[in-house]
Protein backbone atom coordinates (compact mmCIF):
# COMPACT_ATOMS: atom_id res chain seq x y z
CA UNK A 1 0.00 0.00 0.00
CA UNK A 2 3.04 2.62 1.25
CA UNK A 3 4.50 1.52 -2.04
CA UNK A 4 1.06 2.27 -4.16
CA UNK A 5 1.18 5.66 -2.74
CA UNK A 6 4.65 6.66 -3.20
CA UNK A 7 4.19 5.39 -7.07
CA UNK A 8 0.36 7.48 -7.21
CA UNK A 9 1.69 10.71 -4.93
CA UNK A 10 3.72 11.68 -7.89
CA UNK A 11 1.40 10.71 -10.69
CA UNK A 12 -1.19 12.67 -9.40
CA UNK A 13 0.86 15.24 -8.59
CA UNK A 14 2.28 15.29 -12.12
CA UNK A 15 -1.56 15.13 -13.18
CA UNK A 16 -2.00 18.22 -11.22
CA UNK A 17 0.67 20.45 -12.50
CA UNK A 18 1.64 18.67 -15.00
CA UNK A 19 2.73 21.63 -17.27
CA UNK A 20 6.07 23.41 -17.52
CA UNK A 21 7.83 25.74 -15.05
CA UNK A 22 8.65 29.23 -15.14
CA UNK A 23 10.27 30.81 -12.12
CA UNK A 24 10.06 34.40 -12.05
CA UNK A 25 11.91 37.25 -9.75
CA UNK A 26 10.92 40.55 -8.77
CA UNK A 27 12.00 43.01 -5.66
CA UNK A 28 9.68 43.64 -3.37
CA UNK A 29 8.82 47.63 -3.53
CA UNK A 30 9.16 49.67 -0.04
CA UNK A 31 5.24 49.99 0.30
CA UNK A 32 3.45 48.43 2.84
CA UNK A 33 0.28 46.14 1.89
CA UNK A 34 -0.83 45.58 -1.82
CA UNK A 35 0.94 46.01 -5.74
CA UNK A 36 0.95 44.29 -8.49
CA UNK A 37 3.66 42.58 -10.49
CA UNK A 38 3.50 42.59 -13.93
CA UNK A 39 5.81 41.41 -16.89
CA UNK A 40 6.52 40.03 -19.93
CA UNK A 41 6.83 36.04 -20.51
CA UNK A 42 8.00 34.08 -24.00
CA UNK A 43 6.69 30.31 -24.91
CA UNK A 44 8.22 27.44 -26.74
CA UNK A 45 5.96 26.89 -29.86
CA UNK A 46 3.00 24.89 -28.90
CA UNK A 47 3.61 24.69 -25.26
CA UNK A 48 0.94 27.34 -24.34
CA UNK A 49 -2.06 26.61 -26.75
CA UNK A 50 -4.70 29.68 -25.09
CA UNK A 51 -4.74 31.68 -22.43
CA UNK A 52 -6.49 29.46 -20.27
CA UNK A 53 -3.21 27.09 -20.37
CA UNK A 54 -1.13 29.76 -18.37
CA UNK A 55 -1.15 30.42 -14.50
CA UNK A 56 0.81 32.21 -11.56
CA UNK A 57 1.16 29.78 -8.45
CA UNK A 58 2.46 30.11 -4.95
CA UNK A 59 5.33 28.54 -5.31
CA UNK A 60 5.13 27.17 -1.48
CA UNK A 61 1.98 26.71 -0.88
CA UNK A 62 1.41 25.45 -4.61
CA UNK A 63 -1.88 27.89 -4.86
CA UNK A 64 -2.87 29.35 -7.77
CA UNK A 65 -3.06 33.09 -7.68
CA UNK A 66 -5.28 35.45 -10.04
CA UNK A 67 -3.76 36.43 -12.91
CA UNK A 68 -4.63 38.87 -16.08
CA UNK A 69 -2.58 37.67 -18.72
CA UNK A 70 -2.78 39.32 -21.93
CA UNK A 71 -1.46 37.38 -25.03
CA UNK A 72 0.59 39.66 -27.17
CA UNK A 73 2.05 37.27 -29.79
CA UNK A 74 0.96 34.06 -31.40
CA UNK A 75 2.91 31.30 -32.98
CA UNK A 76 1.96 30.35 -36.47
CA UNK A 77 0.38 27.38 -34.89
CA UNK A 78 -2.06 29.90 -32.77
CA UNK A 79 0.05 29.17 -29.82
CA UNK A 80 1.17 31.76 -27.13
CA UNK A 81 4.39 33.91 -28.15
CA UNK A 82 4.41 35.67 -25.65
CA UNK A 83 1.89 37.18 -22.90
CA UNK A 84 2.06 39.84 -20.41
CA UNK A 85 0.83 38.81 -17.19
CA UNK A 86 0.25 40.64 -14.25
CA UNK A 87 -0.78 39.58 -10.56
CA UNK A 88 -1.38 40.90 -7.34
CA UNK A 89 1.53 40.44 -4.48
CA UNK A 90 1.21 41.86 -1.03
CA UNK A 91 4.79 43.04 0.72
CA UNK A 92 3.66 41.81 4.28
CA UNK A 93 3.86 37.72 2.84
CA UNK A 94 6.68 37.74 1.03
CA UNK A 95 6.52 34.71 -1.78
CA UNK A 96 7.87 33.30 -4.54
CA UNK A 97 5.69 32.42 -7.66
CA UNK A 98 5.69 30.66 -10.73
CA UNK A 99 4.37 30.36 -14.31
CA UNK A 100 2.89 27.13 -15.17
CA UNK A 101 2.06 26.16 -18.45
CA UNK A 102 1.03 23.41 -20.86
CA UNK A 103 -1.84 21.50 -21.83
CA UNK A 104 -2.49 19.92 -18.33
CA UNK A 105 -2.58 23.42 -17.01
CA UNK A 106 -6.09 25.07 -16.66
CA UNK A 107 -6.19 28.62 -15.08
CA UNK A 108 -9.54 29.15 -12.73
CA UNK A 109 -8.49 32.67 -11.15
CA UNK A 110 -8.21 35.86 -13.11
CA UNK A 111 -9.31 39.00 -13.39
CA UNK A 112 -9.45 41.61 -16.31
CA UNK A 113 -9.31 44.98 -14.33
CA UNK A 114 -6.12 46.92 -14.99
CA UNK A 115 -3.55 47.84 -12.29
CA UNK A 116 -4.89 50.22 -9.84
CA UNK A 117 -2.47 49.60 -7.37
CA UNK A 118 1.44 50.39 -8.08
CA UNK A 119 3.09 47.81 -10.20
CA UNK A 120 6.67 46.40 -10.16
CA UNK A 121 7.98 44.77 -13.03
CA UNK A 122 9.21 40.70 -13.25
CA UNK A 123 12.02 39.21 -14.70
CA UNK A 124 12.49 36.14 -15.99
CA UNK A 125 15.92 34.25 -14.47
CA UNK A 126 17.87 33.68 -17.91
CA UNK A 127 15.83 36.12 -20.07
CA UNK A 128 17.94 38.77 -21.79
CA UNK A 129 17.27 41.90 -19.99
CA UNK A 130 19.50 44.81 -21.03
CA UNK A 131 20.96 44.99 -24.48
CA UNK A 132 24.50 44.16 -23.01
CA UNK A 133 23.46 40.70 -23.39
CA UNK A 134 21.86 41.00 -26.91
CA UNK A 135 23.81 39.13 -29.64
CA UNK A 136 23.41 40.21 -32.87
CA UNK A 137 25.30 37.81 -35.35
CA UNK A 138 24.23 39.68 -38.49
CA UNK A 139 23.04 42.67 -39.99
CA UNK A 140 23.13 46.46 -38.16
CA UNK A 141 21.80 47.69 -35.18
CA UNK A 142 20.99 51.42 -35.07
CA UNK A 143 20.85 52.64 -31.73
CA UNK A 144 20.25 56.51 -30.65
CA UNK A 145 20.83 57.43 -26.97
CA UNK A 146 18.89 60.18 -26.24
CA UNK A 147 19.96 62.02 -22.85
CA UNK A 148 17.22 64.35 -22.44
CA UNK A 149 14.00 61.81 -22.51
CA UNK A 150 12.65 64.32 -19.45
CA UNK A 151 12.24 67.11 -22.14
CA UNK A 152 9.50 64.69 -23.50
CA UNK A 153 7.42 65.92 -20.16
CA UNK A 154 8.33 68.64 -19.33
CA UNK A 155 8.19 70.87 -22.16
CA UNK A 156 4.40 71.05 -21.05
CA UNK A 157 5.12 73.28 -18.97
CA UNK A 158 5.15 75.91 -21.63
CA UNK A 159 1.86 75.08 -23.07
CA UNK A 160 0.11 75.02 -19.74
CA UNK A 161 1.71 78.45 -18.22
CA UNK A 162 0.42 79.72 -21.84
CA UNK A 163 -3.20 78.27 -21.45
CA UNK A 164 -3.11 79.72 -17.19
CA UNK A 165 -2.05 82.64 -18.23
CA UNK A 166 -4.27 83.41 -21.41
CA UNK A 167 -6.78 82.10 -18.86
CA UNK A 168 -6.19 84.73 -16.38
CA UNK A 169 -5.53 87.65 -18.59
CA UNK A 170 -9.33 86.73 -19.91
CA UNK A 171 -10.49 86.37 -16.62
CA UNK A 172 -9.73 89.74 -15.67
CA UNK A 173 -11.17 90.86 -18.69
CA UNK A 174 -14.20 89.72 -18.37
CA UNK A 175 -14.43 90.61 -14.36
CA UNK A 176 -13.34 94.49 -15.34
CA UNK A 177 -16.15 94.35 -18.18
CA UNK A 178 -18.84 92.68 -15.41
CA UNK A 179 -18.07 96.15 -12.78
CA UNK A 180 -20.93 97.96 -13.11
CA UNK B 1 -38.81 71.09 -25.62
CA UNK B 2 -36.46 74.32 -26.70
CA UNK B 3 -34.24 73.15 -29.30
CA UNK B 4 -30.87 74.24 -27.09
CA UNK B 5 -32.17 71.59 -24.24
CA UNK B 6 -32.72 69.46 -26.63
CA UNK B 7 -29.32 69.28 -28.56
CA UNK B 8 -27.68 69.66 -24.86
CA UNK B 9 -30.38 66.23 -23.56
CA UNK B 10 -29.02 64.34 -26.96
CA UNK B 11 -25.74 65.05 -25.99
CA UNK B 12 -26.24 64.20 -22.32
CA UNK B 13 -27.15 61.01 -23.29
CA UNK B 14 -24.26 60.42 -25.93
CA UNK B 15 -21.59 61.11 -23.69
CA UNK B 16 -23.14 58.81 -20.62
CA UNK B 17 -23.45 56.12 -23.03
CA UNK B 18 -19.54 56.60 -24.29
CA UNK B 19 -18.48 57.14 -20.72
CA UNK B 20 -20.35 53.89 -19.51
CA UNK B 21 -20.00 51.98 -22.52
CA UNK B 22 -16.62 53.63 -24.00
CA UNK B 23 -14.31 51.67 -21.93
CA UNK B 24 -15.58 48.64 -24.10
CA UNK B 25 -15.47 50.38 -27.72
CA UNK B 26 -11.86 50.64 -27.16
CA UNK B 27 -10.88 47.70 -25.41
CA UNK B 28 -8.59 45.69 -26.90
CA UNK B 29 -10.29 42.86 -27.92
CA UNK B 30 -7.74 40.50 -27.18
CA UNK B 31 -7.95 40.86 -23.28
CA UNK B 32 -9.63 38.13 -22.37
CA UNK B 33 -11.17 35.15 -23.85
CA UNK B 34 -15.13 36.54 -22.86
CA UNK B 35 -13.89 39.70 -24.78
CA UNK B 36 -12.46 38.68 -27.71
CA UNK B 37 -16.11 37.89 -29.95
CA UNK B 38 -18.29 40.98 -29.09
CA UNK B 39 -17.63 44.46 -29.13
CA UNK B 40 -19.95 44.59 -26.05
CA UNK B 41 -19.00 41.53 -24.67
CA UNK B 42 -20.04 41.60 -21.03
CA UNK B 43 -22.21 44.33 -19.23
CA UNK B 44 -21.44 42.89 -15.83
CA UNK B 45 -18.25 42.51 -13.92
CA UNK B 46 -16.59 38.91 -14.81
CA UNK B 47 -17.54 36.83 -12.23
CA UNK B 48 -14.67 36.44 -9.31
CA UNK B 49 -12.81 38.99 -11.02
CA UNK B 50 -13.15 41.09 -7.92
CA UNK B 51 -11.55 41.81 -4.54
CA UNK B 52 -8.24 40.71 -6.24
CA UNK B 53 -6.43 42.07 -3.26
CA UNK B 54 -8.02 39.68 -1.13
CA UNK B 55 -7.64 42.60 1.89
CA UNK B 56 -9.38 41.49 5.32
CA UNK B 57 -9.93 44.63 6.08
CA UNK B 58 -9.73 47.85 3.56
CA UNK B 59 -11.58 50.73 2.24
CA UNK B 60 -15.05 50.49 0.78
CA UNK B 61 -13.14 50.72 -2.34
CA UNK B 62 -11.00 48.06 -2.07
CA UNK B 63 -13.99 45.74 -0.14
CA UNK B 64 -13.24 42.24 1.21
CA UNK B 65 -16.52 40.98 0.13
CA UNK B 66 -17.09 39.83 -3.29
CA UNK B 67 -19.01 43.16 -4.61
CA UNK B 68 -17.57 44.55 -7.48
CA UNK B 69 -16.48 48.12 -6.75
CA UNK B 70 -13.20 49.22 -8.68
CA UNK B 71 -13.20 48.02 -12.39
CA UNK B 72 -11.48 50.15 -14.74
CA UNK B 73 -13.85 49.67 -17.55
CA UNK B 74 -16.64 51.29 -17.60
CA UNK B 75 -19.77 50.81 -17.09
CA UNK B 76 -18.82 50.55 -13.72
CA UNK B 77 -16.58 53.77 -12.84
CA UNK B 78 -17.04 56.35 -15.11
CA UNK B 79 -14.45 58.56 -13.20
CA UNK B 80 -11.61 56.38 -14.19
CA UNK B 81 -12.42 56.54 -18.43
CA UNK B 82 -9.91 55.22 -19.69
CA UNK B 83 -9.78 51.70 -21.40
CA UNK B 84 -6.60 51.21 -20.39
CA UNK B 85 -6.34 52.43 -17.07
CA UNK B 86 -4.08 54.47 -17.51
CA UNK B 87 -3.96 57.92 -15.18
CA UNK B 88 -5.81 60.21 -17.51
CA UNK B 89 -9.54 60.09 -16.13
CA UNK B 90 -12.75 61.63 -16.43
CA UNK B 91 -12.63 62.79 -12.73
CA UNK B 92 -10.05 65.65 -12.27
CA UNK B 93 -10.39 65.08 -8.47
CA UNK B 94 -9.80 61.22 -8.54
CA UNK B 95 -6.83 61.84 -10.84
CA UNK B 96 -5.37 64.47 -8.28
CA UNK B 97 -5.66 62.11 -5.39
CA UNK B 98 -4.49 58.65 -6.79
CA UNK B 99 -1.79 60.47 -8.33
CA UNK B 100 -0.75 62.29 -4.54
CA UNK B 101 -1.31 59.07 -3.14
CA UNK B 102 1.02 57.05 -5.67
CA UNK B 103 3.75 60.61 -5.71
CA UNK B 104 3.59 60.23 -9.50
CA UNK B 105 6.54 62.84 -10.49
CA UNK B 106 5.09 65.77 -11.99
CA UNK B 107 6.60 65.53 -15.44
CA UNK B 108 4.40 62.63 -15.98
CA UNK B 109 1.07 64.34 -15.39
CA UNK B 110 1.59 67.40 -17.32
CA UNK B 111 0.11 65.71 -20.08
CA UNK B 112 -2.85 65.36 -18.69
CA UNK B 113 -2.44 68.14 -17.16
CA UNK B 114 -2.28 69.94 -19.86
CA UNK B 115 -5.30 68.54 -22.05
CA UNK B 116 -7.51 69.20 -18.83
CA UNK B 117 -6.33 73.13 -19.02
CA UNK B 118 -6.75 73.04 -22.52
CA UNK B 119 -10.63 71.75 -22.45
CA UNK B 120 -11.22 74.09 -19.38
CA UNK B 121 -9.92 77.15 -21.13
CA UNK B 122 -12.07 76.34 -24.18
CA UNK B 123 -14.84 75.34 -22.38
CA UNK B 124 -15.01 76.56 -19.31
CA UNK B 125 -17.60 74.49 -17.41
CA UNK B 126 -19.19 73.08 -20.72
CA UNK B 127 -17.78 69.76 -19.12
CA UNK B 128 -20.76 70.15 -16.10
CA UNK B 129 -24.11 71.21 -18.66
CA UNK B 130 -23.39 68.80 -21.29
CA UNK B 131 -21.40 65.72 -20.38
CA UNK B 132 -21.07 64.85 -16.89
CA UNK B 133 -23.12 61.43 -16.03
CA UNK B 134 -23.87 63.01 -12.94
CA UNK B 135 -25.73 65.96 -13.77
CA UNK B 136 -27.63 64.24 -16.48
CA UNK B 137 -28.87 61.84 -13.73
CA UNK B 138 -29.52 65.25 -11.77
CA UNK B 139 -30.99 66.57 -14.77
CA UNK B 140 -33.55 63.40 -14.76
CA UNK B 141 -34.56 63.51 -11.32
CA UNK B 142 -35.52 67.15 -11.92
CA UNK B 143 -37.34 66.01 -14.84
CA UNK B 144 -39.41 63.01 -12.67
CA UNK B 145 -40.28 66.74 -10.49
CA UNK B 146 -41.57 68.28 -13.00
CA UNK B 147 -43.76 65.67 -14.46
CA UNK B 148 -44.89 65.54 -11.10
CA UNK B 149 -45.66 69.15 -10.58
CA UNK B 150 -43.63 69.49 -7.79
CA UNK B 151 -42.34 73.51 -7.67
CA UNK B 152 -38.74 74.07 -7.75
CA UNK B 153 -37.03 75.15 -3.96
CA UNK B 154 -35.18 78.19 -5.07
CA UNK B 155 -32.12 78.45 -2.71
CA UNK B 156 -30.60 81.92 -1.42
CA UNK B 157 -27.49 83.11 -2.84
CA UNK B 158 -25.61 82.55 0.47
CA UNK B 159 -26.44 79.38 0.96
CA UNK B 160 -25.11 78.36 -2.89
CA UNK B 161 -22.11 79.95 -1.65
CA UNK B 162 -21.57 77.99 1.37
CA UNK B 163 -21.93 75.19 -0.88
CA UNK B 164 -19.18 76.04 -2.68
CA UNK B 165 -17.01 76.43 0.23
CA UNK B 166 -18.19 73.33 1.59
CA UNK B 167 -16.62 71.49 -1.79
CA UNK B 168 -14.04 73.49 -1.42
CA UNK B 169 -13.24 72.12 2.12
CA UNK B 170 -14.54 68.65 0.70
CA UNK B 171 -11.81 69.02 -1.64
CA UNK B 172 -8.87 70.02 0.45
CA UNK B 173 -9.28 67.18 2.94
CA UNK B 174 -10.08 65.04 0.16
CA UNK B 175 -6.61 66.04 -1.59
CA UNK B 176 -4.71 66.53 1.83
CA UNK B 177 -5.53 62.82 3.19
CA UNK B 178 -4.29 61.71 -0.51
CA UNK B 179 -1.35 63.29 0.22
CA UNK B 180 -0.70 62.23 4.13
CA UNK B 181 -0.98 58.58 2.84
CA UNK B 182 1.48 59.23 0.12
CA UNK B 183 4.00 59.32 2.70
CA UNK B 184 6.34 56.25 3.78
CA UNK B 185 5.19 56.62 7.11
CA UNK B 186 1.60 56.64 6.46
CA UNK B 187 1.30 54.12 3.49
CA UNK B 188 -0.05 51.13 5.82
CA UNK B 189 -3.42 53.72 6.16
CA UNK B 190 -3.31 53.44 2.21
CA UNK B 191 -5.99 50.30 2.07
CA UNK B 192 -8.56 52.34 4.38
CA UNK B 193 -7.90 56.29 3.38
CA UNK B 194 -7.33 55.56 -0.43
CA UNK B 195 -9.25 57.87 -2.87
CA UNK B 196 -11.45 59.37 0.12
CA UNK B 197 -13.63 61.65 -1.52
CA UNK B 198 -14.70 58.64 -3.58
CA UNK B 199 -15.73 56.78 -0.93
CA UNK B 200 -18.27 58.93 -0.27
CA UNK B 201 -18.70 60.41 -3.78
CA UNK B 202 -22.36 60.05 -5.62
CA UNK B 203 -21.20 58.63 -8.63
CA UNK B 204 -19.56 55.73 -6.88
CA UNK B 205 -23.08 54.24 -6.02
CA UNK B 206 -25.39 55.51 -9.49
CA UNK B 207 -23.07 55.07 -12.07
CA UNK B 208 -22.10 51.50 -11.82
CA UNK B 209 -26.16 51.09 -11.96
CA UNK B 210 -25.89 52.43 -15.79
CA UNK B 211 -23.65 48.93 -16.19
CA UNK B 212 -26.24 47.04 -14.39
CA UNK B 213 -23.63 46.67 -12.17
CA UNK B 214 -24.68 46.43 -8.35
CA UNK B 215 -22.49 49.11 -6.36
CA UNK B 216 -20.54 48.18 -3.05
CA UNK B 217 -23.40 50.35 -1.07
CA UNK B 218 -22.39 49.05 2.53
CA UNK B 219 -19.68 47.50 4.44
CA UNK B 220 -19.60 47.63 7.82
CA UNK B 221 -16.53 45.47 8.02
CA UNK B 222 -14.62 47.80 10.04
CA UNK B 223 -14.85 51.20 11.58
CA UNK B 224 -13.77 53.58 8.79
CA UNK B 225 -15.89 51.60 5.91
CA UNK B 226 -18.74 52.07 8.21
CA UNK B 227 -18.06 55.35 8.42
CA UNK B 228 -17.73 55.89 4.88
CA UNK B 229 -20.39 54.10 4.03
CA UNK B 230 -22.71 56.08 6.02
CA UNK B 231 -21.09 59.25 4.41
CA UNK B 232 -22.06 57.82 1.36
CA UNK B 233 -25.30 57.26 1.80
CA UNK B 234 -25.91 61.01 3.55
CA UNK B 235 -24.27 62.28 0.41
CA UNK B 236 -25.80 60.43 -1.95
CA UNK B 237 -29.80 61.67 -0.28
CA UNK B 238 -28.38 65.14 -0.64
CA UNK B 239 -27.54 64.57 -4.32
CA UNK B 240 -30.98 63.17 -4.72
CA UNK B 241 -32.73 65.97 -2.72
CA UNK B 242 -30.59 68.72 -4.63
CA UNK B 243 -31.46 67.86 -8.03
CA UNK B 244 -35.10 66.48 -6.89
CA UNK B 245 -35.74 69.88 -4.94
CA UNK B 246 -33.50 72.42 -6.31
CA UNK B 247 -32.56 71.96 -9.82
CA UNK B 248 -28.52 72.02 -10.07
CA UNK B 249 -27.86 72.68 -6.46
CA UNK B 250 -25.09 69.80 -6.20
CA UNK B 251 -23.22 71.22 -8.58
CA UNK B 252 -22.57 74.07 -6.72
CA UNK B 253 -20.36 71.93 -4.26
CA UNK B 254 -19.64 69.22 -6.61
CA UNK B 255 -15.21 69.09 -6.23
CA UNK B 256 -14.91 68.88 -10.03
CA UNK B 257 -17.28 71.37 -11.22
CA UNK B 258 -15.38 73.89 -8.71
CA UNK B 259 -12.68 73.24 -10.11
CA UNK B 260 -13.70 73.52 -13.89
CA UNK B 261 -15.19 76.99 -12.54
CA UNK B 262 -11.66 78.45 -12.13
CA UNK B 263 -11.38 78.71 -16.06
CA UNK B 264 -15.39 80.07 -16.97
CA UNK B 265 -14.66 83.53 -17.05
CA UNK B 266 -11.38 83.26 -18.85
CA UNK B 267 -13.01 80.50 -21.16
CA UNK B 268 -13.59 80.63 -24.68
CA UNK B 269 -17.12 80.42 -24.48
CA UNK B 270 -18.91 83.58 -23.82
CA UNK B 271 -21.51 84.61 -22.95
CA UNK B 272 -22.78 88.18 -24.35
CA UNK B 273 -25.40 90.82 -23.02
CA UNK B 274 -26.27 93.78 -25.05
CA UNK B 275 -27.99 95.34 -22.29
CA UNK B 276 -29.72 97.92 -24.91
CA UNK B 277 -31.60 95.21 -26.19
CA UNK B 278 -33.15 93.79 -22.72
CA UNK B 279 -36.59 93.74 -21.23
CA UNK B 280 -35.70 92.96 -17.85
CA UNK B 281 -38.10 90.35 -18.47
CA UNK B 282 -36.11 87.43 -16.59
CA UNK B 283 -36.51 84.89 -17.89
CA UNK B 284 -32.47 84.21 -18.31
CA UNK B 285 -32.75 84.57 -13.96
CA UNK B 286 -36.17 82.38 -13.80
CA UNK B 287 -34.27 79.66 -16.34
CA UNK B 288 -31.25 79.38 -14.74
CA UNK B 289 -30.48 76.01 -13.14
CA UNK B 290 -27.96 77.21 -11.22
CA UNK B 291 -29.82 80.08 -9.46
CA UNK B 292 -27.74 82.88 -11.06
CA UNK B 293 -28.89 86.72 -11.58
CA UNK B 294 -25.89 88.38 -13.50
CA UNK B 295 -27.14 88.36 -16.65
CA UNK B 296 -30.26 89.61 -15.71
CA UNK B 297 -28.70 92.41 -13.58
CA UNK B 298 -25.97 93.30 -15.79
CA UNK B 299 -26.69 96.61 -17.35
CA UNK B 300 -24.16 97.13 -19.33
CA UNK B 301 -22.55 95.38 -22.82
CA UNK B 302 -19.82 92.69 -22.36
CA UNK B 303 -19.41 88.99 -20.95
CA UNK B 304 -21.90 87.89 -18.41
CA UNK B 305 -20.03 84.48 -17.53
CA UNK B 306 -19.92 83.23 -13.95
CA UNK B 307 -17.88 80.64 -11.78
CA UNK B 308 -20.72 78.87 -11.38
CA UNK B 309 -22.46 79.13 -14.86
CA UNK B 310 -22.37 75.23 -16.54
CA UNK B 311 -22.72 77.16 -19.37
CA UNK B 312 -26.36 74.97 -20.51
CA UNK B 313 -27.16 77.77 -22.69
CA UNK B 314 -30.66 78.02 -21.10
CA UNK B 315 -30.50 81.83 -20.48
CA UNK B 316 -29.38 82.23 -24.46
CA UNK B 317 -32.56 80.00 -25.41
CA UNK B 318 -34.97 81.42 -22.59
CA UNK B 319 -34.03 84.67 -24.23
CA UNK B 320 -36.93 86.42 -26.00
CA UNK B 321 -35.26 89.40 -27.18
CA UNK B 322 -33.08 88.18 -30.25
CA UNK B 323 -29.38 89.41 -29.78
CA UNK B 324 -29.86 90.38 -26.39
CA UNK B 325 -27.96 87.24 -24.89
CA UNK B 326 -25.69 85.15 -27.05
CA UNK B 327 -23.08 82.69 -27.12
CA UNK B 328 -19.98 83.56 -28.69
CA UNK B 329 -16.07 81.42 -29.16
CA UNK B 330 -13.49 83.54 -28.56
CA UNK B 331 -15.49 86.24 -29.55
CA UNK B 332 -16.57 84.95 -32.93
CA UNK B 333 -20.31 84.60 -32.92
CA UNK B 334 -21.82 81.12 -33.00
CA UNK B 335 -25.42 82.32 -34.88
CA UNK B 336 -28.14 80.20 -32.86
CA UNK B 337 -31.23 81.32 -35.54
CA UNK B 338 -34.28 80.49 -34.67
CA UNK B 339 -33.91 76.71 -34.96
CA UNK B 340 -31.47 77.00 -31.73
CA UNK B 341 -34.06 79.80 -30.14
CA UNK B 342 -37.14 79.37 -28.20
CA UNK B 343 -40.61 80.20 -29.70
CA UNK B 344 -40.53 83.12 -27.58
CA UNK B 345 -37.51 84.53 -29.91
CA UNK B 346 -40.28 84.92 -32.79
CA UNK B 347 -42.90 86.40 -31.21
CA UNK B 348 -40.75 89.54 -29.61
CA UNK B 349 -37.89 89.88 -32.07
Amino acid sequence: MKKLLLFLIPILYGLAYGGEQIQIEFEYPSITGDFYVAGTVFFPPAAAPDLKKILVMDKDTREEIPSKIVVQDNWPDGSVLSAEIVFPANSQKKGKYIIFYGDDVERKKSFVEAAVLPTVSFIVPGAGTTVENMDVSVGQINVRVDRSTNIRYWWYILPVFFLILLTVLRTLRTIRMQKL
Amino acid sequence: MKKITMTRRIVQVFCLILLVYGGYIFKEWKQSPETEQSLFPALKAPAGSISITKLEKGSILWPSGATPVIENYPPSLVCRFNPKGGMFKACILHFFSENLTWQTQLKYLLPYITLFILLCFLLGRMWCGWVCPIGTTGDFLTFLRRKMNIPVKRFPQNFRINLSFTGYGLMAIALTISTIIGMPNFARYQCYWFLPYCQICPARLICPLFGLIKPNWKDFSTSITTTFTILAWIVLGLFIAAFYFGRRVWCHMCPVGLINSWFNKGAGVELHKKSIKCIKCGYCADACPMGLTKMYEMDKDGIYNQNSCIMCLRCVEVCPRKGCLSVKFFGKGIKIKDFFRGKNAKKIS
